[in-house]
């Protein structure tokens, strides 16, 4: 005879389910909260060597839990599925709050507004740590099959990229310089504009620009605002083949200097400093044509726009950047030298340093005189990759590995 | 400007309208192969107007969320017949293919300007990669969230269920192997133009939401496979956290301090 408590498990009875989880991923968060109070997390607190010893202390208590797992029954519960979705639905909660609140010092302060740098989000870490950790040990040390091979590439991948992630995350050096034409820098700036004696000078050899050709607007010069035609805005790109017919407009292109300076009765191609884009168009409307000349300015030279009639104007817009890039030379105290150009996308590596190209002066656009780059050192990056590689190779597993079959609901496959 | 868009997409919509009719009504083999065919056809209209439209703009066709709908319907079709090939579900090809039907109509209602210029920070070979293992990831799990639908409607009807979520299951496992390779892909693209792998921006952190959400329902099903009716309900509307971060973030407040809202 079953009595009825016999089959029931009440709440904080071993074996823990999902309930059990659902109270202690709401402890880590009042826990969290508290110490943030308290306490706050300071952005170097796991700064090196202290993440070594962090990272030693985890992987210690992943191995004495694994050890434990039976005696243990706090263990047994961590590294079961439930576990282990406590520790991804608390890592969803905090990820849920910043998905809606604003994570930025303008936002707002509190520590709602920085929630990745609390120990809030420091906890939920080391609880999924933990977890994860441990399931993961369990089956390194039984692999077998190929499905145990993708098992343990996805999770020791997450496991790795979540620690040096976070872990590594306040050794790293992020520092920004503003280069001026042949004029060797040694100083960065950080996000707090504090000033940074470089181990190296960086000299600006060269910066150069290529735009996308302006676009073209109607725009009502009423209301300031582009045309709607058909629900879609009047704006079009000028090509040299095609003709461009807009609310019984046909608009043509004559001649496009990207570069060009006005007289009094054209613009002609240049170089010079603060030229700008300007295009000789023809605009044929009811059997009637004229042609004009039009220029999208810039920050010293006003732009010029085509009157189509007593309300709507074609006007030019301004340039968009194409690409941006740098030529510089870095020289190290040690006198070691390199030479490169940085683009965006392409950054190029100084002993240990990456460096990127991030701005320019916008008002002035191609003819910027200086060029801003970025220097960025992060140790742990080959461990964050090393990571990143093992989570591809998971996600590979899952896309190709064989499917569990069921029966269909139709016809049999021919 | 819209390179001849509407007659690609009214010719794609009349394949797949007739294509979709066909496999609701016929009944024989020879019917199987002209559905088949039918949809394929259109599906080849929509890669050709893709392929016409790249080479037109001159940069891949994938900044604009319009741009990425075109995408989306091309891949929801393709699925729709790959997992019809192997596993004969019939009303899952007809809902893909409804559903890219859906996307079609939407580009046509609202047609947004393919601009050629494409800023330096998207110049990148990770880019294509990127953004098309995201819209297969998106088209995966669009498809099984009509399995989780479809699995609701048969428990209502009191009809058996577990094939149904195994089919989900088998769908959520690809569709999330292809969201781990665009979250990661990401981050290594980040890395080469920000400078920063991860900076839990407003569209990494959704990004990251969406996953965590597929992650724990991954986990849930191989621990309580029995478990369907709450399941199938988490299925149907897990999409909708991956719609926020496709679509829905354009219109969020917290949109203002994301880098990565190309569309404004
Ligand atoms: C990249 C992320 C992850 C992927 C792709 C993944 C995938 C999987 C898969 C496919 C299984 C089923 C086991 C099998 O079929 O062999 C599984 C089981 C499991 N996963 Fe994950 N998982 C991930 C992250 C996590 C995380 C973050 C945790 C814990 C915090 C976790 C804990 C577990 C546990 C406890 C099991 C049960 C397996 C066992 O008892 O050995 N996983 N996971």
């Amino acid at each position: 005879m079953i009595h009825k408590n016999d089959s029931i498990r009440k709440i904080g009875q071993m074996p823990w389910g999902y309930t059990e989880g659902f109270f202690v991923a709401l402890a880590i968060l009042f826990a969290g909260s508290v110490l943030e109070t308290i306490r706050p997390l300071k952005t170097n607190t796991f700064a090196y060597p202290v993440n070594i010893f962090v990272g030693l202390f985890i992987v210690t208590l992943i191995v004495i839990s694994y050890n434990q797992i039976r005696k243990w029954k706090f263990v047994a519960w961590l590294a079961s599925v439930p576990g282990s979705i406590s520790a991804i639905g608390l890592f969803g909660v905090l990820t849920l709050s910043m998905a809606f609140i604003p994570q930025s010092p303008n936002a707002g302060s509190g520590f709602i507004h920085h929630l990745v740098s609390t120990w809030l989000y420091v906890l939920a870490v080391f609880f999924m740590l933990w977890s994860l950790g441990v399931v993961t040990l369990r089956r390194i040390l039984r692999i077998r099959r190929k499905s145990d091979l993708g098992f343990v590439s996805a999770h020791l991948g997450l496991w790795i990229i979540l620690f040096a992630g976070t872990m590594g995350a306040p050794d790293v050096l992020q520092f920004r310089m503003q280069l001026k034409l042949n004029e060797p820098t040694k100083y960065g700036f950080d996000d707090k504009y504090r000033l940074y004696d470089m181990p190296f000078k960086v000299t600006l050899n060269d910066f150069t620009m290529e735009e996308f050709r302006p676009q073209i607007s109607m725009v009502d010069i009423t209301t300031g605002s582009v045309v709607t035609y058909n629900g879609k805005p009047a704006t079009f790109e000028i090509s040299d083949t095609s003709v461009t017919k807009l609310m019984g407009f046909e608009v043509r292109l004559k001649t496009f200097y990207p570069m060009a300076y006005r007289d009094s009765f054209a613009y002609h191609a240049s170089t010079d400093t603060l030229s700008v884009p300007a295009a000789l168009i023809e605009v044929s409307h009811n059997g009637e044509t004229r042609t004009g000349w039009m220029s999208s300015g810039n920050s010293t030279r006003n732009p010029e726009v085509f009157r189509l009639n007593q309300s709507i104007v074609l006007a030019m817009h301004l340039p968009e950047a194409k690409t941006f890039k740098s030529n510089i030379t870095i020289q190290a105290s040690d006198g070691s030298t390199k030479n490169g150009v940085v683009n965006v996308n392409a950054p190029i590596d100084f002993e240990g340093w990456k460096i990127y190209q991030t701005g320019y002066d916008e008002n002035l656009g191609r003819w910027s005189q200086y060029s801003v780059i970025e220097l960025i050192r992060d140790p742990w990056l080959p461990v964050v990759y090393t990571g990143c590689f093992l989570l591809i190779g998971g996600a590979f597993y899952m896309i190709f590995s064989k499917k569990k079959t069921q029966v269909p609901d139709e016809e049999p496959a021919a | 400007m819209w390179y001849n868009f509407e007659i690609f997409a009214a010719i794609s919509l009349v394949f797949w309208l007739a294509g979709s009719i066909w496999a609701v009504f016929g009944r024989t083999r020879r019917d199987s192969i002209i559905f088949r065919s039918l949809i394929m056809a259109g599906t080849v209209m929509l890669a050709v107007f893709v392929g016409k439209l790249w080479i037109t703009i001159e940069r891949p066709p994938l900044r604009t969320l319009g741009e990425t709908r075109l995408w989306y319907s091309l891949f929801l079709s393709v699925i729709g017949l790959v997992i019809y090939q192997v596993w004969r579900y019939r009303w899952l090809l007809v809902y893909a293919v409804g559903l890219a039907i859906v996307f079609l109509l939407i580009n046509f209602l609202k047609p947004d300007t393919h601009a050629k210029a494409l800023m330096p920070a998207l110049q990148s070979y990770w880019f294509v990669p990127h953004v098309v293992v995201y819209m297969i990831a998106y088209a995966f799990m669009g498809v099984s969230s009509l399995v989780g639908i479809f699995a609701v409607y048969r428990w209502h009807k009191g009809q058996p269920n577990g094939d149904t979520m195994i089919l989900g299951d088998n769908i959520v496992a690809v569709g999330f192997g292809f969201l781990t390779l665009g979250l990661t892909f990401g981050a290594l693209w980040a890395k080469e133009a920000w400078g920063n792998y991860w900076t839990w921006d407003p569209k990494e952190v959704w990004a990251f939401l969406s996953w965590l959400t597929y992650l724990g329902y991954i986990h849930w099903r191989y621990h309580k496979p029995k478990n369907i009716a709450q399941q199938q309900y988490y299925l149907a509307l897990a999409f909708i956290v991956l719609l926020g971060c496709w679509y829905g973030l354009n219109y969020l407040p917290i949109s203002a301090y994301s880098v990565h809202t190309y569309t404004k």
